[in-house]
């Protein structure tokens, strides 16, 4: 028998052997006549049709098989079910019958049920309890009494089947129970052959609401009668075919009756079903997937068979009828789902848009699509062309199902499963049940990609309803787990996304080129890019998406396996991201993506680290601190400043200066050099320039504060940058800030190669005055870059690395206020000017900027505005600006030489050695 | 045998891992914890704006070996987990008095 598994007999064939063994095996220890020759189960019989089916008539009793035994589908460790019927006054034959034929098969080790009853014990059992009751309906005769068993089965049948009534509710419930109990191990990467969704269970279920609702559970008669159609036939019986094969070598491999299909296992078993590792295509990854095909379509043949089944009273068609209301013209929505209007259905299923709308209209109404649509929709899609898919009106209903979060995923899943999806992305088609054979998932590819998804969608639900607005530590609220600060974060990115449906389509696109070999990541930026064409996105949109899928592994490598407090981490991370909004998603794509790999795959562990490496990247990127609360901050600074500056200045004047200052300054400044700097501008004469210099012990640098008024000339930054370029000052970092009563107060971080150790008073002088003179227009910039044209730098040395791309990137929407522009750029000295200048050619106006230099790279962020002070959101004028400042940049960066540094001296305090930028600013 | 304790910086745990493979150490169990030690949580001022880290996540690996691999492992791991700064962790060396394996019941060092 094994050797006939082995050997490649198919599963049908050795359940049946083994059924026919058990028979033979039961006839021969009852002492029954039938196959008493054949001694052993070693020949092949044919199927077991020369067995009597029932052998002697024995008046009073009989041996009925019951459950899968009863349906000849034994595994080489299924329990033996076995009855002995009665008829009430033979019980003591029966039980003489039962002992001695038990007492053998249990020395034998066969795994057996057993039971003595009467016919009435039997339909008392099958009312109390339902697993009775389905493994009764399959009873079987093997030998015995046919006219008792004949009025068991009449009996059972009359009280059982081929009603609508309770049996087929409380089946149905049941079978619904349980996948929602299991729900998602349907795709699980360990699953159970037997009790996963879509597993035998799932078969038997089928069987027994057909059963009891049409008399049989056939499916050769089931399909003659229209509840079945042939191709469902044919998949159930190619998936049942598959996992006795399967359970087969489960229990032979165990030598027990096991069930659950481990890794171990499906390497052994892809091997026994001829699936071979090809090139990046590993054996066992296309056997699993062929594992869940069968799985996938079970699901589907039982979903609309049991819906179908169950049926309805008619007083809930009614009733439904009434309550169901039409929707977007073409569809109905009722209590069940959503489902098709009779008027529109031959409009949908010919119409592509508007077959892609029913998935966007249950998105929208957080619905399922109901089981019998569904199945129309993918006979619709089969005979639908897919270039009928690429119009307008398709991709504007799939762009808008993409939007509102909340039923994206199950819409997204649905329209997978009718392959609708295919038609618009056919990627998807390749990642249909794919499994990735790593320990890391839980889920198939496509699986994986749906819970992705919902649990981005998941993080715009209502986080915290008990902290009310106002409420804030208010006792007796309802006890809600208080949320971690990582979790809270991730909702507010989430929350902050402009552009939800491009989060979500990247989510949808992250892992489609799984299973092509190569880098995964690299090869869906290349489907991401097309696809975001074919859907009518433009430029700026595809080239994020495209980044998105190519870097959606970056952000997570880098928190778990990089040091966060190594700034080239940091400025890589940067880089790649470049706008906050980018940021934001691959914040949420990466935490989406690890907590959709399986349970438990996410840790608040690991979401410390991320958050973390989250908020100083974005504090690059920004220039201002994602502080949890800003508000609450902006309080504390105005009380520690009250305290501060009480004494010297008083309420009015204090109220009035505060009035002027920005939030975003408040935030990154720490509170001395605000008040520092309230003193000086209070003390600033209408017109007139100061220029405060300080030299920063810690970090070998000087720090020159430049106030002055803004109406004073054009280009105040451009003109100090221009200075202290002409000066040979490389600048590390620079804070602009403009203030709402004209103020103007910059401040700039250089070093000054000229000196080793810390320039002398003379210098700062110098630098002050010069600054000074060409703000208020008595020195022409272009003079004082003749004077020290021996700073100018030479050519370029051809032995420097290649310098990295200049990065210019135009941002609308990370302030409401200002346009904002981020540049990448190698560093060279001067730079700052030649940027500053490239923003004024483009007609802007800087009103607060954050530069910063690290490892050679200048991270620098500008928020600017027209000089009308409107943001800058003209498509052409926002890529000539792009162009035109990078274009400014290259050519100087390719010009000038690497920015020659001199040692710097050895800096006294290593934390600021190591550069954390905490201290640097204004500190003395 | 010992138990060898180490809590270590999380992205050190590879390199840790390599280097200690390159010495013949393969087994171990790893755990994702969070402490505080000499480091303290701390509040960060970090760009003006204050960031609070009360602990700090930190990596546990726990190897079993023979006593005469005990300093080996140590040095090993002293080397790859270093960066110099505060927070690079703790090393525990703690005696074992029984090692079985589950599978087959052998004890002792053949068990580790």
């Amino acid at each position: 028998m094994e050797g006939a598994h082995r050997g490649g007999a198919t599963g049908p064939a050795v359940v049946r052997m083994l059924s026919d063994l058990a028979d033979r095996l039961v006839l021969e220890l009852a002492g029954l006549p039938g196959d008493a020759t054949s001694g052993g189960g070693r020949q092949r019989t044919a199927g077991g049709d020369g067995l009597p089916p029932a052998a002697r008539p024995s008046p009073g009793w009989a041996l009925v098989a019951l459950g899968g035994y009863g349906r000849r589908e034994l595994c080489f460790h299924s329990d033996v079910d076995l009855m002995v019927l009665h008829a009430p006054a033979a019980s003591a034959a029966a039980e003489a019958v039962a002992r001695d034929l038990f007492h053998r098969l249990w020395d034998l080790r066969v795994r057996l049920g057993h039971s003595v009853r009467t016919v009435r014990e039997c339909l008392a059992l099958a009312a109390r309890d339902l697993a009775t009751r389905t493994s009764l309906l399959e009873g079987r005769l093997v030998a015995g009494d046919a006219e008792l068993f004949d009025s068991l089965e009449r009996a059972l049948r009359r009280a059982w089947t081929g009603g609508r009534g309770g049996f087929v509710r409380e089946l149905v419930a049941e079978h619904d129970r349980i996948e929602s109990r299991h729900g998602s191990s349907l795709y699980a990467l360990e699953p159970n052959v037997k009790k996963s969704g879509g597993g035998l269970r799932t078969i038997h279920f089928l069987r027994w609401v057909a059963l009891a609702r049409w008399g049989t559970g056939d499916p050769a008669a089931l399909h003659a009668r229209g509840h079945l159609r042939a191709s469902e036939g044919r998949a159930l019986r190619e998936a049942q075919a598959f996992y006795w094969r399967v359970r087969n070598d489960l229990h032979l491999a165990a030598g027990r009756p096991v069930d659950v299909v481990s890794r171990d296992d499906q390497l052994r078993l892809a091997r026994l079903f001829g699936y071979a590792d090809e090139g990046p295509s590993l054996g066992v990854e296309r056997f699993m997937r062929q594992y869940y095909l069968h799985a996938t379509a079970v699901h589907d043949v039982a979903e609309r068979l049991l819906a179908r089944a169950a049926g309805k009273p008619r007083w809930r068609r009614v009733l439904d009828r009434l309550r169901a209301r039409t929707v977007d013209g073409d569809f109905v929505l009722d209590p069940d789902g959503l489902a098709l209007g009779a008027a529109g259905r031959e409009r949908v299923l010919a119409d592509p848009a508007r077959l892609v709308r029913l998935f966007a209209v249950a998105a929208r109404h957080r619905t399922r699509i109901q089981p019998g649509v569904l199945e129309s929709a993918r006979a619709a899609a089969e005979v639908l062309d897919d270039a009928a898919f690429r119009t307008p009106a398709a991709t504007a209903a799939f762009r808008e199902l993409l939007a509102e979060p909340g039923g994206i995923a199950d819409a997204l899943s649905a329209m997978h499963r009718s392959r609708v999806l295919w038609k618009l992305l056919p990627e998807f088609r390749d990642v249909n049940r794919l499994v990735q054979f790593t320990r890391a998932h839980a889920f198939t590819v496509d699986e994986h990609t749906f819970q992705v998804l919902r649990t981005a969608e998941g993080l715009a639900g209502v986080g915290r309803t008990a902290e009310s607005p106002g409420g804030r530590g208010a006792a007796g609220d309802a006890p809600v787990q208080p949320e971690s600060p990582g979790r809270t974060r991730l909702r507010k990115a989430y929350a902050e996304i402009r552009r939800k449906d491009l989060l979500h389509l990247a989510i949808l696109l992250h892992d489609a080129a799984k299973g092509r070999g190569g880098d995964h990541s690299a090869i869906g930026a290349g489907i991401a890019a097309a696809a975001a064409r074919r859907f009518g996105y433009d430029e700026h949109d595809a080239r994020l998406l495209a980044l998105l899928v190519r870097e959606h592994l970056t952000l997570g490598h880098a928190a778990l396996r990089r040091d966060v407090a190594d700034e080239k981490v940091l400025v890589d991370v940067a880089r790649t991201a470049a706008h906050p909004e980018a940021l934001r998603m691959l914040y949420v794509l990466t935490f989406a993506d690890v907590a959709g790999m399986g349970p438990g795959s996410w840790t608040e562990w690991k979401e410390e680290l991320l958050t973390a490496l989250y908020v100083r990247v974005m504090d690059w990127l920004t220039g201002s601190r994602e502080v949890a609360d800003p508000a609450e901050r902006v309080e504390a600074v105005r009380r520690e400043l009250t305290e501060r500056l009480g004494g010297r200045m008083d309420a009015a004047r204090l109220e009035e200066q505060w009035a002027s200052l920005r939030e975003r300054y408040l935030l990154v400044t720490p509170v001395e050099t605000i008040a520092r700097h309230l003193e000086w501008t209070a003390a600033l004469a209408p017109g007139d320039v100061r220029v405060e210099a300080e030299n920063q012990a810690a970090t070998g640098t000087t720090l020159y504060t430049v106030l002055a008024w803004d109406d004073l000339t054009p280009g105040v930054f451009a003109r100090i940058a221009g200075v202290l370029a002409a000066k040979g000052l490389e600048v590390l970092r620079a804070q602009v800030d403009t203030r709402r009563t004209g103020v103007v107060v910059d401040t700039f971080e250089v070093r000054d190669s000229f000196f080793a150790g810390a320039p002398p008073p003379e210098r700062l002088a110098e630098v002050s005055g010069a600054v000074r003179e060409v703000l208020l227009g008595r020195l022409p910039l272009a003079e004082l870059f003749e004077r020290h044209r021996r700073f100018r730098p030479r050519a370029a040395s051809p032995a420097g690395p290649p310098p990295r791309d200049t990065q210019v990137e135009v941002d609308n929407e990370a302030s409401a206020a200002f346009t904002v522009v981020d540049v990448f750029a190698e560093d060279r000295q001067g730079l700052l000017h030649v940027i500053a200048e490239a923003l004024r050619e483009q007609g802007l106006s800087v009103h607060s900027a954050r530069v910063a230099t690290r490892l050679d790279q200048a991270l620098d962020v500008f928020y600017v505005t027209d000089l009308a002070g409107r943001k800058v959101e003209d498509p052409e004028r926002v890529s000539a600006i792009e162009r035109g400042v990078a274009e400014r940049i290259d050519e100087f960066v390719l010009e000038a030489p690497p920015a020659v540094r001199a040692p710097a001296p050895p800096p006294r305090d290593p934390r600021a050695a190591r550069g954390h930028g905490r201290t640097v600013r204004g500190a003395s | 045998m010992k138990l060898v304790q180490a809590v270590i910086r999380p992205f050190k745990l590879e390199e840790i891992k390599e280097a200690l493979e390159e010495v013949g150490i393969v087994g171990m169990t790893v755990s994702e914890v969070k402490g505080l030690g000499r480091q303290k949580g701390h509040k960060e001022i970090y760009r003006g704006a204050e960031y609070e880290v009360d602990f700090v996540p930190m990596t546990k690996i726990e190897i079993v070996v023979p006593d005469r691999d005990v300093d080996r492992v140590l040095e090993t791991i002293l080397r790859a987990g270093l960066t110099g700064n505060i927070g690079d962790g703790k090393v525990f060396v703690l005696d074992v008095e029984e090692a079985i394996r589950i599978r087959t019941g052998e004890r002792g060092e053949h068990a580790v």
